[in-house]
């Protein structure tokens, strides 16, 4: 991967495949640089993790299961994230439909993505992730393309 | 020892689903003022003996999450709850330590799903529904009229 969207994409490596200092290393570069494609490369991570985890047929019930599932690993932290805003996410990565989180704070949307994104990818074997990473790259091309 | 009213009293049944009686009452505003204290008094029993009877040792944030999202889950399309107030509630009952602030109307609607689901006639039967009514009748009369507070700052003290 050389995109520019690499940065992005390592810290999705580092995050969830447990490098902690590589991932705060890369958080600090990313402060000095700008954050600017994190939007377009967690979105499109999101998008493409959501939908290989719940098919299409997954009920509202699953949605909220797996939001459930991911805020009970952080139960005894400060991390609270919004379930509603969360599984909306969810549903809407899977519609298609974004109308329901179109008003949300970015820095919400960003934070759900990321803690969900950790859950969904963090037992990914290497290979898959190297893979899911390609994918997520192309789709942020083609995202950036259409804009 | 005050006695919670006999129209306190129908109109949770009625809300609970233990009476189908057209003429009784179906709705806060069916029952007089001086009942109304009453019926949130015997809600807020039936919440703090129905949470501590689903969690007799406690249980932990994880578990109030996993379990309000059943909860929701189990809801009919088109229905909700919000999900952090009515774990919040649980938690309140659960752990006397905490207790956050949530509005009287989210916290209402709190209460009244977790009593559905927890009371649900079809699940736990009319016999044990009623048991647990007579039992949130005593404990409310027991703690006071005046007070859904005083109930609930026998479970949960103000943090």
């Amino acid at each position: 991967m050389t995109t520019d969207r690499e940065p992005y994409l390592e810290l999705l490596r580092e995050l969830t495949h447990g490098d902690p200092g590589a991932y705060r290393e890369r958080c600090r570069q990313l402060d000095e640089a700008g954050w600017q494609e994190l939007g377009l490369v967690l979105g499109a991570a999101f998008f493409l993790a959501a939908r290989e985890r719940l098919g299409e047929r997954t009920t509202r019930g699953e949605v909220i299961r797996l939001v459930a599932e991911v805020r009970s690993k952080f139960a005894d932290t400060t991390l609270n994230l919004d379930p509603e805003l969360a599984e909306k996410m969810l549903i809407s990565a899977l519609t298609g439909e974004t109308g329901d989180v179109e008003d949300a704070e970015q820095g919400a949307l960003l934070e759900t993505e990321l803690v969900v994104l950790w859950h969904l990818l963090s037992d990914a074997p290497a290979d898959k992730l190297d893979r899911f990473l390609a994918e997520v790259d192309q789709l942020a091309e083609e995202w950036s393309e259409e804009d | 020892m005050k006695k919670i009213s006999p129209g306190a009293v129908a109109l949770v049944r009625a809300l609970l689903a233990l009476d189908d009686d057209a003429d009784g009452p179906t709705a806060q505003e069916d029952v007089p003022p001086e009942d109304q204290l009453g019926v949130a008094a015997l809600f807020t029993s039936l919440f703090v003996l129905a949470v501590q009877r689903q969690y007799p040792e406690g249980a932990s944030r994880g578990e109030i999450i996993r379990f309000v999202a059943e909860l929701r889950a189990a809801l009919p399309a088109g229905t909700s709850v919000d999900a952090r107030a009515t774990e919040e509630m649980i938690t309140s009952v659960v752990d006397a330590k905490r207790r956050e602030e949530i509005p009287h109307e989210v916290a209402a609607e709190s209460v009244m799903e977790v009593l559905q689901y927890l009371l649900d006639p079809a699940k736990i039967g009319t016999d044990e529904l009623e048991a647990a009514l007579a039992r949130a009748i005593a404990f409310a009369e027991e703690h006071g009229l005046d007070a859904q507070l005083k109930v609930e700052e026998s479970y949960g003290s103000q943090s």
